[in-house]
């Protein structure tokens, strides 16, 4: 095996498709397989599960065969924690809290490296968005979401 | 001329003052996505569509399908003006579109575009009237073996754009078909992959993976690492073209049309791959190929009119077959389904209103974009020039309450933060995200498929192979891997193709 790992992308995607594809082999047994004739709801998931390791593996072998040198991109987790933060709190806001208090909750997340920069620019934003959404989907369009905490 | 008359009852479909007002929003919005940055036909359509499940089938198809075609007119905008594309076809259009912006020729360039697209339109609807209704009839004797291979070809062929490896791209649509498995099986009524989770019954939900396969991980991603942003210092002087632009153009137009018009019926090739192929043929032939990359008025005009007509054809496969071309045409195919219209060679009689319907309201809409794009274009670019920081708040905003609506589930938001976390992931490592929903949402169709192909055959799996129709599909779909594989290495090169194109 050469010593530098030139393709790390292959070899970690192709990690994760063996271990998919080999989970979903193992949770199909739990379904009755069938036979051929009679594909069980077990079979289709065990043979895309195989078909996936396998790629996987071939994945893993072109990675480690590569000579084009493609590291992986070093890259700032923060954004994507924020954006997830902003996503869930919006999940767990908007029936208990209603939509204007969940897009808050979004727009904060979504902004907050900017927010003590461009408070009034962020503000407007929500302002205009979450306003834009409640007259045009939730009236006009009549997306059964609730405003407010205190609406029905 | 029964066609004829088809046509006619579909302008009487797509006049009415409720489809033009969709037509016009769809032309408008898939304008404003080629233009801005950060925001694709796959983005905004996975975000609306939640939304066009309140409204009824033809208008929302009618506003979907504008977006779609109106993004691939404005690409050129972006690509002239700002030396960026737009879209990822518009990307053969940089090098002779901004060529002529730098020598002050930015008006005749969009002008042309603009004229190039509307033609390839006019041509490519005329196509999709009057030889899909014979392709449909065609497909009818298609059987299960059948569709199991084009669902394949279909997957394969959506693979093709990819300039990944060809392990991770398959392995992305065999992740995908993986995931359409998760919920109740249909034919067993047996719950798979649920975990014991009632909120997975129905399986995972292909509007909130493709918000957050394409949507959220692209913000992620774009936030994580910014682009540099282009200035735009060319201005806009007059926007008629000269006559020896138009003579030089009409033959590149007419060739565009053709070449992209053909590549655009199968899935997989499509309007990128057909404005470099016009590219290519423009410059073989040219009389003088040292043009070409300094303002080549045919490098302008044979891409677009490709560009334009491929993507019109595209829908051929859809309309006709049920198969999606595409990543958003896999959304649109799932658009249908939750509207409980059946796509496949029986929809264009079933839902005649909605086939014809369609087509005369693409061709009105791509009168829209004519009219509309070049007198309006100083306003496009001031669009442009929006910054990012208040274009991903919305698609982040609209999108959950876009996802949330579906069955008003919190549960359905987690899932597409969670897919988009994975896309992420999965993005920095080189995956391609649109293979992957493909497969979750032709996953169903194609188990079920493969069940009666071999219920049929009595178990037997040669007859994919022994059946003419499936056997021809089958070596096509081979002759694409091998394709793939092979040019799979040199196509590596490209980094700012790459990062479009995996936004398909």
């Amino acid at each position: 095996m050469p010593g530098k790992l030139n393709d790390p992308k292959s070899v970690a995607a192709g990690a994760i498709f063996v271990a998919v594809g080999i989970s979903a082999v193992v949770i199909s047994q739990n379904y009755q397989m069938g036979t051929a004739l009679h594909m069980g709801p077990g079979y289709f998931p065990a043979l895309v599960g195989v078909l996936l390791a396998a790629l996987g593996l071939g994945a893993i072998v072109s990675g480690l065969a590569s000579k084009v040198h493609d590291p992986i991109p070093a890259s700032k987790l923060e954004p994507l924690l924020l954006i997830l933060a902003g996503i869930f709190s919006f999940a767990f806001l908007v029936e208990r809290a209603g939509l204007l208090v969940a897009a808050a909750s979004l727009i904060f997340f979504a902004c907050l490296r900017r927010l003590l920069t461009n408070p009034f620019e962020i503000l407007l934003v929500y302002l205009v968005l979450t306003g834009f959404a409640a007259v045009v989907f939730v009236r006009w369009l009549g997306i059964d979401i609730r405003l407010f905490w205190w609406s029905a | 001329m029964d066609t004829i008359h088809s046509i006619i009852f579909g302008f009487g479909v797509a006049l009415t003052p409720t489809n033009l007002l969709y037509c016009a929003v769809g032309a408008l919005l898939g304008t404003v996505i080629g233009v801005l940055p950060g925001m694709s036909p796959v983005i905004v359509v996975s975000m609306l569509l939640p939304l066009t499940f309140k409204i009824p089938a033809v208008p929302s198809i009618i506003m979907l399908a504008g977006i779609y075609y109106g993004s691939h007119h404005s690409g050129a905008t972006c690509a002239v003006m700002l030396n960026m594309p737009g879209e990822p076809s518009s990307v053969v259009i940089v090098m002779d579109g901004h060529a002529m912006a730098r020598q002050g020729r930015a008006g005749p360039a969009l002008s042309i575009a603009a004229i190039s697209s509307f033609f390839a339109g006019c041509v490519s609807i005329l196509v999709i009237a009057f030889f899909s209704p014979a392709i449909a009839r065609a497909a009818l004797q298609f059987q299960a073996p059948e569709y199991a291979s084009v669902v394949l070809l279909a997957l394969v062929g959506a693979s093709a754009l990819s300039t990944t490896s060809i392990f991770k791209t398959l392995g992305m649509a065999a992740l995908g078909l993986l995931l359409g498995t998760v919920g109740t099986d249909l034919s067993t009524g047996v719950t798979r992959f649920t975990f014991a989770d009632p909120l997975l019954d129905d399986g995972i939900g292909f509007v909130a993976v493709a918000v957050g396969l394409f949507a959220v991980s692209e913000i992620a991603h774009r936030l994580g690492a910014p682009e540099a942003r282009g200035r735009i210092d060319e201005k806009i002087r007059g926007v008629v073209p000269r006559s020896d632009d138009l003579k030089a153009s009409w033959k590149p137009i007419l060739r565009g049309t053709a070449l992209g018009g053909m590549l655009g019926i199968l899935p997989g090739t499509g309007p990128l791959i057909s404005a470099f192929a016009s590219y290519a043929l423009e410059k073989r032939l040219a009389k003088d190929p040292t043009r070409f990359g300094r303002g080549a008025i045919e490098g302008v005009a044979g891409p677009e009119a490709a560009d334009n007509a491929a993507a019109l054809t595209h829908f051929i496969p859809m309309l006709t077959f049920g198969i999606p071309a595409g990543a958003t045409f896999a959304l649109l195919l799932g658009a249908l389904l939750v509207q409980g219209i059946d796509p496949g060679p029986l929809m264009i009689t079933a839902h005649a209103d909605l086939f014809w319907g369609l087509i005369a309201s693409m061709w009105i809409g791509n009168l829209m974009l004519l009219v509309f794009n070049l007198p309006l274009v100083g306003v496009w670019i001031r669009v442009l020039q929006t910054p990012y920081r208040f274009i991903y708040p919305m698609i982040l905003l609209f999108s959950c309450i876009g996802v949330y609506s579906i069955r008003n589930e919190p549960f359905d938001v987690i899932v597409a933060g969670v897919t988009g976390a994975a896309g992420y992931l999965l993005r920095k490592l080189d995956c391609p995200p649109a293979p992957l929903i493909l497969g979750l949402i032709l996953g169903p169709l194609e188990e079920e498929n493969l069940r009666r192909s071999l219920l049929l055959s009595r178990g037997d799996p040669s007859v994919f192979v022994t059946r003419p129709i499936s056997l021809c599909i089958l070596l096509l779909t081979a002759s694409l891997l091998i394709v793939l594989c092979s040019s799979g290495v040199r196509r590596k090169g490209d980094r700012t193709v790459t990062r479009r194109k995996e936004m398909l």
